[in-house]
């Protein structure tokens, strides 16, 4: 027997992988800052004749500053690439771009996306994570050229979100590759080779050494057009009534099993099936399960809870890669 | 690998006289200079790689650099008990093993110059207040004590090398 249905799931045909972020800033050491002057102090006693008490001093002093190291690493935060449907739009990959170097120094970006033999993905925008909500959003900080670079201080880092559009009607599995690169503003500086110097091109007009050709690094990850179909199927799993028995009346408790079922190849990203109580029942208190595994009723880190508010259960499996079938099952009561 | 023809950057020696006997009148007869150079990697006609030291510029983080002090008898007697004593500049790390000095017995200093030892010897006292043995980078200070007389007109040199962090 079917009752009234009023499932309902969002999704995505074929998605992002979950952002995992790398925080790689303690991996990063910049070192003494550019500017810095390092003193060498060596001093000498020494005796002359056989009088012990004329002892002579002698102090020599040498100092140099520490020149600006111009350096960057761009690390893709999705290295093994992300699925994408076709079309799509803003499919979005993550960038972390660090100021390896031991001065200020601001960073030219630029993306480049799609190899000669690959499908074209248009990128839409590079955006700066700005808004202290990870993942793009659409009040990041669109990133332009002309305002010279971002400006980062030795070992800061910002992500930088990659954001495209993927061309209609790709064949399945086909793959794209994306890279970002940062170039060092300073002038002139993009013109060296690595362990060239610009003498007036560091910090406060110090001498300036490009430890990367061209004062370039860049990283890639890639697209790679995927088709999810995802399906829904919710039917009434058991009903136990007061009195033993199977009979839909006041009291009894009707189980509900929905099967999410991921077909084809590829993953589904921020997948949430949302359940809403049947008119005339009520949810029976913790009652989600999860492939017969007990899920709490609370916003938690299991992927189910309950809404007393709303009085709708959530199942929320975020990323799955298909082939997949899930089971989830909850309990109304009649009342 | 940084190529060898950098501009020199800043190098400035200064040389410093001073009497602990203020009786003495005489000029001071030993002399002292402080030279920096950086130690870049070259590689030879055989495809060896070997630290050849250039001269210092545009020393960044990482860079390894060889301090040299040379020591110059300019008077007319000889020079004794000679004690030559380099704190380690800031922000720098000793190399284990490149304090040179003919004729010198070189121990260091963990502890800003409080008590010096052979390496072997050395301890310093971590958070937990328990002892370990000191690592090359932990040294302070290094000294040379000259075991001979520095004649008139002799010129010495020592060495040691660091890395800049």
């Amino acid at each position: 027997m079917l009752s009234t249905l009023k499932t309902s799931f969002r999704s995505y045909n074929a998605v992002y992988l979950a952002l995992s972020f790398l925080i790689t800033t303690d991996a990063w050491s910049a070192g003494t800052p550019a500017g810095t002057t390092i003193h060498n102090h060596v001093e000498v006693s020494y005796q002359i004749g056989s009088n012990p008490d004329a002892v002579h001093t002698e102090e020599a002093e040498h100092s140099f500053v520490v020149s600006e190291l111009i350096r960057s690493n761009v690390s893709a935060l999705e290295p093994q690439g992300i699925g994408a449907a076709t079309p799509a739009q803003d499919a979005v990959l993550s960038f972390q771009v660090t100021n390896t170097g031991n001065g200020q120094e601001s960073f030219l970006l630029n993306a480049q996306a799609g190899l000669p033999e690959q499908f074209k993905p248009e990128v839409t925008g590079l955006w700066i994570e700005s808004n202290g909500q990870l993942g793009w959003q659409s009040d990041d900080t669109l990133y332009l050229a002309s305002a010279g670079g971002i400006p980062l201080a030795a070992d800061e880092s910002e992500t930088v979100y990659v954001v495209s559009d993927i061309p209609t009607e790709i064949e399945d599995e086909s793959q794209s590759d994306v890279s970002l690169s940062s170039t060092a503003a300073t002038i002139k500086a993009s013109l060296q080779s690595s362990g060239g110097s610009l003498a007036t091109g560091g910090d406060g007009g110090i001498e300036a050494v490009i430890a990367q050709d061209n004062a370039k690094h860049q990283d890639s990850s890639h697209y790679t057009v995927s088709t999810v179909k995802i399906d829904v199927e919710k039917t009434i799993a058991s009903i136990s009534d007061p009195y033993g028995g199977e009979l839909s009346m006041p009291g009894s408790e009707v189980t509900y099993k929905i099967l999410v079922i991921a077909s084809g190849s590829g993953t589904a990203n921020d997948l949430i099936i949302e359940d809403a109580v049947p008119e005339s029942m009520n949810y029976k208190n913790n009652s989600l399960k999860l492939n017969g595994i007990h899920l709490t009723d609370n916003s938690d880190s299991d992927t189910g809870w309950f809404d007393d508010l709303q009085r709708i259960a959530f199942f929320t499996p975020g990323t799955i890669v298909a082939p997949v079938t899930n089971e989830y099952t909850l309990t109304y009561v009649i009342e | 690998m940084k190529i060898v023809n950098k501009m020199l950057l800043i190098s400035s020696v200064l040389s410093v006289s001073a009497f602990f006997a203020a009786a003495q009148a005489a000029p001071t007869p030993v002399q002292l200079t402080s030279q920096v150079q950086e130690l870049v990697q070259v590689v030879d006609q055989d495809g060896k790689t070997h630290l050849k030291a250039v001269k210092a510029s545009a020393i960044t983080p990482g860079d390894r650099i060889l301090y040299t002090t040379t020591i110059s008898n300019k008077g007319a007697e000889s020079s004794d008990d000679i004690v030559v004593t380099n704190p380690i500049p800031a922000h720098s790390r000793y190399l284990s093993g490149t304090a040179k000095g003919e004729h010198c017995i070189i121990t260091y200093s963990a502890n800003g110059g409080k008590s010096w030892g052979k390496p072997e010897s050395l301890k310093v006292r971590q958070k937990d207040g328990q002892l370990r043995a000191a690592q090359a980078s932990d040294y302070t200070h290094i000294r040379w004590e000259y075991s001979r007389s520095l004649l008139p007109s002799e010129v010495k040199k020592i060495s040691f090398q660091t890395q800049l962090l």
